[in-house]
Formats: structure tokens, C-alpha cells, sequence
């Protein structure tokens, strides 16, 4: 300190004082503010300028056995403006006009409007409106949208059904599975700066959307393909109303395809008859006729009441049966039991139901399943009719016998020869084989379900053979195949119209399937009011089923004649026909479909950096443990030879790192 | 005796360092601050339109320092008259241009070709020279009303009134209280300094009253209701973006507020963006590093041998704390809307060149100070 200094000490003293308090007091102040009304501050910051705004999930998809994609997501625009914002609306009018196609006045009066907002254009996919997305015209507001796309067109389009122009599915699978489907949409925090722009940052708050899960179902394409065809070009031919096919893997009970037409195309589910859009194979009930003797056949064979070489008297023709005159089509004398199904004697399967009487009738009708719903995952399925037996009259037990006075669906009907074909197992029809959620855990899946033992093997495999026989030399010899042996059975049903049963209007149907000897596919073609000729079951329904099977026999390898030996007794145990593919180092490949992009994701990618379990049974040690090691597993092993087990389960989510245990023999 | 001399003419380093974290740590802030602004302007061309800018006037300003800083600022005192006498004159030549211009917005700049000053910039250090060096010749004769404080006052009346006129009644302000305050420093008397201040402060509220601005300037802060949303709207942005903050702040570049919401968010409210991004530990270490600025000041006002050392050293450190705190007062609505900078970290041209040069001469003065009690240094007593 110099002299000088002394003289103005004090006042210096006086006024750094006075600058030390004023520091304290903006620090306090700086507290307050930053620290103690921080939050409330804050909060208060928050509300403006940031947006929460929706991310909307992409809607799963549905695919077929082979994961063939049913329905696809693809990209539409949508053209808004604010209407007051826009200077040069004729300008804007023209230029959409010219891109669009639309007259312009149609925009300008929209343009026009008073409300604040409008959409010009809704829905467009790229190539309507490549110019205004390359040349964005100022003002014009482009939302991007994802909308339901069905690259097949009319194919499976009852079964799927459709979505509405918000993608809700309002039919078929789509609504049935709308919640799977949708998926859950996700939210990302936006902040938007004090002139209304939004400002890219990344460490705000998200919540991603999760996307639909993917279902993959029984069906294949191609065999639905030519069965919609086929189905299609004998409706023209015979100029039926309707026509509805099946085809069931009867050792499973997955529907391989299921069709009614005409059918129509769910991208424009506007277009068409409203009944159009209805799955009638199983919404619609319908009389089946001989198709329906079965049941007979099979009550009287089971309970013995019959013996195979036992005659009936067919009574040439005519039979009075509790006052009513039955017929035949032909008149035949003396007849055996597969007599009697092969030429489809009326008259010989009430008497054989006389043995049976209505009691057993009804309990093997019910066993097979009439009467009954199913429980296919499909929505407003029909029970079919099939009354009490004390609400029968004298006369029921003939007409439910010869498939009268009884409403089946194509669906009861096909499972029923199912049951006859796999060996007694009245299996419940498979439709969704499973649903994958978008991060890839399996949140739904259809097994094969037995729901009853109905009779002996047996018993069902003398019931086949005489199927055979009604192909080979019976009434279904149209729908034979060269090389094959199929069993099968005509229906003929007059429908019941307006209090009695029409002489013009039938309902012809066939159910078949094959091998006779090792049933992979069982086919069900039902005609509603064929032209008169075509309405026998052997000459309107037989030959669409024999077309349609022998499509699918020359193209699909995987349908043997002969039974494979690795088949064993039980369906249960029974794989699908179809196999996994298996990638060439032995590796599963997950059919299942994880993304939208319609690709099949190998199990080797990882679902969230963790691996999957592979199947690694039936491999040899060095092969395990490559596979393994690729995945960053360890493993602990046991004995030598072939992987004989495996711990965890094949797509089990493991940590990464893990040890798996295998053992060989 | 030279050696001596030499081991003492050490300038202020503990300032100098001070001075140079308070630059870079400003400049890292006018760039965050700045950036969304810059690319707004520019079209998202560019977030470096202020930083650029920024940069020149830094390197003008620490030039300015330290031309200052070697130049003997005791010639100055010789000069002061002079000084004055010039910035007096570019007050009126920059008045007198905008009314030849037909300009109407108040008339602050002084524009030489590209370059623009603001001139009541230079006014502030020619008059805390003259008052320095009005003080150091007169002595006693200050605490005299004629001849003395009446003179002295008279020269501060003249700065201050043309710079109402501009008008810039913030400067105006801060300058008259950056003169009292030397004054009183000075030894003026204080029945003296009293009775100019009551005539001041009614004189001021009558320039007030009649200028629409300040009058709802004013309002905005006693009353935030009594005027429209738009008026509270920058210092509700500044509290928020302070608050935003919180104690440790939400990162370099991560400020909300700068985002266009706070007008002007790298000059007069740039603190509010310093708050948010490093937090009250930013805030307070801001001010901290200005009273940290101070505390040398006197320090070198203490080690000078002269009253104009003093004198000056004592403006130029109350000047450069007064302009801070009064801007963070600003921001944390404690005094109402000035648009007063902060020194050295808002963007504006004079302000930084000017403060600059003032610590220039600051340094200057820590050159040639002589203790006559301190103790002398240490590493002489070990190696000397």
C-alpha cells in the first residue's frame, strides 16, 4: 500500500463493500431462480415449443406357411394445406392438377375453404404424385403414411379380410387380430424454437413405437391360389351362385386353403357384393347330402351293427320309409355296406341307420363334429344345425341319415373326412400357426389340438377303403387321379327352399382325400345351385377337386403317394408336411418373419444383442460347438456321437456368454 | 536499484489470467449462444456469423489491451483534457449525423465505412481519464464547489447529456454513477455530491417520463401485469432460461432458450444462456471472476503511487464490475430491461474493444506500482 492510497482508503473500503453485497445479493438472487423455483421455472419453459407428436407403429403383417407375405405396408402421401397460409391458390391448384390429374377447381374450392386446415389429397401412393414430392410446392403440407397393401389381390381375401382407411382391420383376420396387428404407437418429445421450427436434437425423450406382430398362418398361397381358380372357373362353367373350397393337412388340422368365391379384392373392399366379403366356409351352413352318410357308415361300423358282408335290400328304387317315399337314383337290389356307399343308396343307408337308430346317430354326428362350432380362429363362425334327437320326427333319422335336416359348413365337413383320414382324431382346424411379436417372442401359436378320439383306426381305415372304392367305381369316379389312390364321396343336396326341397336347386359337394393309405390333404368342394347336370356332387364338386389336387400334387414334392416311414401312428406327434428350411451349415432358420421388410430373419442375428438357442440336435460335437461358439455361447458337453439333447430349448433367448449344455450319443 | 526495478515491473498476472479465462470462457458462450441465431439469419449457411465477428473485435480489443498495457499511462493524464475533448465531439458528430441521416432510431453508432462505434463507449473511459486525471491535479481543491467539484461536474454533465440525447438514458445512468462514484472515491464532498444526485436523479425522471420506452420498461418491472405479454415476455424467457439451468446447467449447446425463444440471447441476455448451459456453477463463477477482476483493481489502485493511478485503477475495475452486475440484474429481473452488455462476453464491438483497452491501461498501471509497505518478493530475498 502506497501513501497516497491512504488517503482514499476508507471510501475504497466503503465502496468495495457496497460491490461485495451486491454480489452476495445477485448470487442469492441466481440461487433462488436456478435452484428453488428452478422446477416451477422450468416447467413453465417446457410448455412451450415442445410438441409431443405420434409415431405410429407399422401395421404386422400376415403370411402364409412359406412366409409369403399375404399383406404389405407401403408408403402413401397425403397432400394438406393451410388454406390461409397459401398466396397463390390457383397457382398451387394448377400445379397439383397438373401432377394429380384431378381438375384443379376441385383443389381451388378446397383451397378456398375457411377451415384452417384441409386435406387436399389423401392416400396417394408415390407414382400419383412423384412431382409435388421432388418439387414441393410451398405451403403444401406431405404426410407420410404407411397404408394396407394386399399384393395378391382377391387371393385368401375372405380370410384376411381387410382395413379401413385408417388401417383398422374391419374384417377377417385383420379385425380379428386388429390388436396384435396394430401394434402400439410411441411418442417422441419435439422441441420446436421460439419461431415454430422444430430443432434436431436426439437426446430427447422417445418412446419408439412398437411395431404389429407378424402372423404367419396354416395357409399356402399356392394351393389357395389354385383352389380360388379352379373354384372360380367352374362357378363360371356351371353357372353356380357360390362355391366354397377347403384343403386341410388332416394329420394336423392346418388349413392349407380355404376359398370362397366369388371372392374380391380387399384393396378396394367397396367394389363387389357385400356377401362377397363373407368366408361363407365357415359362416354359411349348408345341407350336404350323401356326403353326409358317413356318419352313418361309420356309426354302424363302429358299433358293429352291421357287418361288411351283409346285404341290404335296396328295394329297387322305392322305399316307404315312416310315410314318405325315399328314392335312389338308380335302383338297386340287393346291396353290402360299401355297396351302398359307393353307388350312395338312400335307401340302403336308412336301413343301415335303422340299426343304428337316432340316438347313435346323433352321438357319432356329434362326434364328428356337426352341430358344433370348431373354433377356428376366424370370427362369426356358424355352429351348423343339428337338432336333439328328441326334437326329431319319425322321418329325421332317414333325412339325417342321407344329410338332411342337418346344417354342416364346409369347415365341420372337412374336418369330419379329416377325422376318417388321420385315423379317428377329430383334429381343431389350424388357421394362425403363430403370431410373432415385433421383438420376436411368439405370443400366440395354434398347436395341433385333438379334440376327440372318435373311433378305432381300424374301423377308420375300412371307412377309407370304401371312400376308395366310391372314386375307383362309385359315383366320385371323376374326381380319380392316375397313379393315386383317393377316397372321397359325392354330395347331392337338394335345398331346402321356401318350406320344401327344390328339384332345381342343389347344393353339389365332394369331400376327398389322399394318399387313401397316408392322407396329406383333404379337399372339400362345395357348389351352391350349379346348372342342372353339374349339380351331382361326382359331376359338378368331383372334378374341381380332382383338378385342384392334381395341381398341387405336381407341384408341391413334399405330397407323397406312398407313406414315408418316419410317419409315426399318433397326429400329434405328426410334423407339418412342410419342414423348416434348414440353412446348409445346419443352422435353423427361424421361419419366423421379425421385420416388415418381409424378410426371413436367420435365428443367428440376435434379438436385442442376445442370441437365440439354435437347434443344434442331431448335429455332430464340432458342429455344435462352431455354431454355438458363433453365437458367443459356450458350451458343457456329454458322451460322443450326436447331439442327443440340449439345454436351453432351441429359441430360448440366452445371455450372452452363456453355457450351454449338450449331450451326445 | 534497476534490478529491483525490474523484478517489480511485473504487470498484474494473477489479472491478466482473469482476464484471458473470462475471454475464452465468453467466447465459447457467444457461440453457443449465438449459433441458433446465426443460422436462422444466415439461412442454416452458417453458426458462426457472430462468433466470426466476435473473433475480429476480441483481436482488436486485446490488441487495444495491449498497446495499453505497454503504453506509460501516466501520459495520459497529460492527454486527459484532449481525450475528453474528442469523445465530446464524436457524441455530437454521431448526433448530428443520424439527424442528417433523417435517422430516427436513437443515434449510438458512429459508423466509419464498415466498422461502427458506439461512442458513448469511448465517452465512459475519456471520462474516467479526465476525472482520474482532474483529481489527481486539483488535490484538495475538490472538495471545493467552485473551482473544483462545480468544474468537474460541469465536464461529466456534458458526456451525460448528450448521451440522453442520443437518446441511451442506460448509459447515460451508468456513466453519471461510474463519475459519482470516483468523485466520491476522490474525496468530493458528500453534501456536494447529494445535492447533484437529487438534481440528477429528478432531471432523469423527467427524460423518463417523456420517453415512451423507459416509461414501459419501467412498468414492465414494477407491474408485469399492467402491460402487455410482449413487454415481460424477454425477461419471463431469461428466468426460464436461468431456471432451465438448474445447479449444474444442461450442457454446452444444449441451451433451450437460445433456440429463438430469448431475443437477443448473445448480448444483453447472453448471461441467461450462461445459466442454462453450465448452471448457477456458471452464473456465480462469472461473477465471482468479476470480483475477482475488482479485487486486483484495487489491488493495483492500492500499490500505485499517484492519485491518478488510484483514481484511474478505481474507475476502470468499479466501471467493468458496475456493467456486469448490473447486467446480471438485469437477467435475473432484479433492475428493469437497460441493455446494458456484459463486458467481455456479450457481442457488441465497442463494449469489448473498449473494456479491453480500460484493462490495458489497467495492467499498465500494475506495471509501475510501487510498494512502499508490501512485502518485497520472495524469490528476491532467496536468490537476490
Amino acid at each position: 500500500m502506497t501513501k497516497t492510497y491512504l488517503k482514499f482508503r476508507s471510501r475504497v473500503i466503503f465502496i468495495s463493500g457496497l460491490v461485495v453485497i451486491c454480489w452476495v445479493g445477485l448470487s442469492v438472487r441466481l440461487f433462488q431462480i436456478q435452484i428453488i423455483d428452478s422446477e416451477e421455472l422450468s416447467l413453465k419453459g417446457l410448455a412451450q415449443g415442445r410438441v409431443q407428436e405420434p409415431l405410429r407403429p407399422v401395421r404386422g403383417n400376415i403370411f402364409d406357411r412359406n412366409n409369403t407375405p399375404l399383406t404389405r405396408n407401403i408408403i402413401h402421401y397425403s397432400f394438406g394445406v393451410h388454406p390461409s397460409k397459401i398466396q397463390n391458390k390457383k397457382e398451387l391448384a394448377e400445379q397439383l392438377s397438373a401432377s394429380t390429374g384431378r381438375d384443379f377447381k376441385d383443389y381451388l374450392k378446397k383451397l378456398n375453404s375457411d377451415k384452417s386446415f384441409v386435406y387436399l389429397e389423401r392416400n396417394l401412393q408415390r407414382s400419383q404424385c412423384t412431382d409435388l414430392l421432388i418439387n414441393k410446392p410451398h405451403g403444401l403440407i406431405i404426410e407420410r403414411d404407411s397404408r394396407r397393401y394386399y399384393p395378391h389381390e382377391n387371393i385368401a381375401s375372405q380370410v384376411l379380410g381387410f382395413v379401413n382407411i385408417d388401417d383398422m382391420g374391419i374384417a377377417g383376420l385383420e379385425q380379428r387380430y386388429n390388436h396384435l396387428l396394430t401394434g402400439t404407437p410411441g411418442w417422441v418429445i419435439k422441441q420446436m424454437s421460439g419461431k415454430g421450427k422444430s430443432i434436431y436434437k436426439t437426446n430427447f425423450p422417445m418412446k419408439p413405437p412398437i411395431d404389429g406382430a407378424n402372423i404367419q398362418l396354416t395357409l399356402d398361397l399356392d394351393y389357395q391360389a389354385i383352389l380360388q381358380e379352379e373354384l372360380s372357373a367352374q362357378v363360371d362353367k356351371t353357372d353356380a351362385l357360390s362355391a366354397m373350397g377347403l384343403i386341410i393337412n388332416p394329420q394336423n388340422g392346418a388349413i392349407l386353403a380355404m376359398s370362397t368365391v366369388p371372392d374380391f379384392d380387399p384393396n378396394y373392399p367397396g367394389r363387389g357384393d357385400l356377401s362377397w366379403q363373407r368366408n361363407k366356409v365357415v359362416t354359411d351352413q349348408f345341407e350336404p347330402g350323401s356326403t353326409y352318410k358317413i356318419v352313418t357308415a361309420l356309426g354302424a361300423l363302429d358299433q358293429n351293427t352291421v357287418s361288411l358282408w351283409q346285404e341290404f335290400n335296396c328295394e329297387n328304387g322305392s322305399y316307404v320309409f315312416a310315410g314318405r317315399k325315399i328314392k335312389d337314383w338308380e335302383n338297386f337290389g340287393l346291396l353290402t355296406l360299401p355297396q351302398i356307399i359307393e353307388n350312395s343308396s338312400n335307401i340302403g343307408v336308412i336301413k343301415i341307420a335303422e340299426t343304428l337308430g337316432p340316438s347313435r346317430l346323433y352321438k357319432y354326428s356329434r362326434d364328428l363334429g356337426f352341430g358344433t362350432p370348431t373354433n377356428i380362429s376366424i370370427a362369426g363362425e356358424h355352429s351348423g344345425t343339428l337338432r336333439r334327437v328328441n326334437e326329431w320326427s319319425r322321418l329325421s333319422l332317414a333325412e339325417v341319415s342321407l344329410g338332411h335336416e342337418v346344417g354342416v359348413t364346409t369347415l365341420q365337413l372337412g374336418m369330419a373326412y379329416a377325422a376318417i383320414a388321420n385315423g379317428g382324431f377329430l383334429m381343431k382346424p389350424r388357421l394362425v400357426n403363430q403370431i410373432i411379436s415385433a421383438d420376436g417372442r411368439i405370443i400366440y401359436s395354434e398347436k395341433p389340438e385333438v379334440i376327440r378320439k372318435i373311433s378305432s383306426k381300424d374301423v377308420m381305415g375300412t371307412l377309407a377303403d370304401i371312400l376308395c372304392r366310391v372314386v375307383e367305381t362309385g359315383t366320385g369316379t371323376k374326381a380319380a387321379i392316375n397313379g393315386w389312390t383317393v377316397a372321397g364321396k359325392t354330395g347331392t343336396a337338394q335345398k331346402f327352399i321356401d318350406g320344401k326341397y327344390s328339384n332345381k336347386k342343389f347344393i353339389s359337394n365332394f369331400v376327398g382325400f389322399l394318399p387313401a393309405k397316408n392322407p396329406q390333404l383333404v379337399c372339400v368342394i362345395v357348389l351352391d345351385e350349379p346348372r342342372i347336370g353339374y349339380h351331382w356332387g361326382g359331376y359338378g364338386a368331383a372334378p374341381v377337386f380332382r383338378r385342384v389336387m392334381e395341381r398341387i400334387i405336381n407341384m408341391d414334392d413334399s405330397i407323397r403317394r406312398f407313406k414315408p416311414p418316419t410317419i409315426t401312428k399318433d397326429p400329434l406327434w405328426v410334423q407339418e408336411s412342410h419342414p423348416l428350411p434348414h440353412t446348409l451349415d445346419g443352422a435353423v432358420i427361424n421361419p419366423v418373419v421379425l421385420s416388415n421388410q418381409m424378410q426371413v430373419i436367420n435365428v443367428m442375428q440376435t434379438i436385442d444383442g442376445k442370441p437365440t438357442m439354435p437347434e443344434v440336435r442331431g448335429m455332430s460335437l464340432r458342429k455344435a460347438r462352431t455354431l454355438l461358439k458363433k453365437l458367443g455361447l459356450h458350451t458343457n458337453f456329454t458322451g460322443s456321437g450326436k447331439v442327443i439333447w440340449q439345454s436351453p430349448k432351441p429359441g430360448t433367448i440366452v445371455a450372452n456368454g452363456s453355457i450351454c449344455s449338450i449331450g451326445l450319443k | 536499484m534497476s534490478y529491483l526495478n525490474i523484478i517489480v515491473k511485473k504487470y498484474d498476472r494473477f489479472l491478466l489470467t482473469s482476464i484471458i479465462i473470462l475471454g475464452v470462457f465468453g467466447t465459447v458462450m457467444l457461440f453457443s449462444a449465438s449459433s441458433n441465431l446465426s443460422l436462422d439469419e444466415t439461412g442454416n449457411r452458417t453458426d458462426t456469423l457472430y462468433l466470426q465477428a466476435h473473433l475480429i473485435r476480441l483481436l482488436v480489443g486485446v490488441s487495444f489491451m495491449f498497446f495499453f498495457m505497454l503504453f506509460d499511462y501516466r501520459k495520459l493524464k497529460d492527454w486527459a483534457y484532449h481525450i475528453l475533448g474528442v469523445s465530446i465531439f464524436l457524441l455530437i458528430l454521431t448526433k448530428i449525423l443520424f439527424i442528417i441521416d433523417g435517422n430516427s432510431s436513437p443515434a449510438r453508432w458512429l459508423y466509419l465505412g464498415s466498422i461502427s462505434v458506439q461512442t458513448s463507449d469511448l465517452a465512459r473511459l475519456s471520462l474516467i481519464i479526465f476525472i482520474s486525471a482532474f483529481i489527481h491535479n486539483k488535490r484538495e481543491k475538490i472538495k471545493e464547489f467552485y473551482g473544483g467539484y462545480l468544474n468537474v461536474i460541469m465536464a461529466i454533465g456534458s458526456v451525460v447529456v448528450l448521451i440522453v440525447i442520443q437518446p441511451d438514458l442506460s448509459t447515460a445512468s451508468i456513466i453519471l454513477l461510474i463519475s459519482f462514484v470516483m468523485l466520491f472515491l476522490g474525496g468530493a464532498r458528500l453534501r456536494h455530491m447529494m445535492a447533484t444526485a437529487a438534481i440528477s436523479i429528478s432531471a432523469m425522471s423527467l427524460v423518463i417520463l417523456n420517453l415512451e420506452y423507459m416509461r414501459r420498461r419501467i412498468m414492465t418491472f414494477i407491474n408485469p401485469e399492467s402491460v402487455g405479454i410482449e413487454n415481460v415476455y424477454q425477461i419471463n424467457q431469461s428466468l426460464i432460461s436461468l431456471a432451465n439451468g438448474g445447479f449444474f446447467g444442461l450442457g454446452l449447446g444444449n441451451s433451450l432458450g437460445k433456440n429463438l425463444f430469448l431475443p437477443t440471447p448473445h448480448t444483453d441476455f447472453i448471461f441467461a444462456i450462461i445459466g442454462e448451459e453450465t448452471g448457477l456453477i456458471g452464473t456465480i463463477f462469472v461473477l465471482t471472476l468479476f470480483i475477482v477482476i475488482f479485487q486486483r483493481g484495487i489491488q493495483i489502485a492500492k500499490e500505485s503511487s499517484e492519485p491518478f493511478g488510484i483514481i484511474l485503477a478505481l474507475g476502470i475495475s468499479f466501471s467493468l464490475i458496475l456493467y456486469a452486475f448490473i447486467n446480471a440484474a438485469v437477467v435475473t429481473n432484479l433492475v428493469p430491461t437497460t441493455g446494458l452488455a456484459m463486458p467481455l462476453i456479450s457481442y457488441g464491438g465497442s463494449s469489448v474493444v473498449v473494456h479491453l483497452a480500460s484493462l490495458g491501461i489497467l495492467l499498465n498501471i500494475s506495471l509501475s506500482k510501487r510498494s512502499i509497505s508490501g512485502n518485497p518478493d520472495w524469490r528476491k530475498r532467496i536468490y537476490g
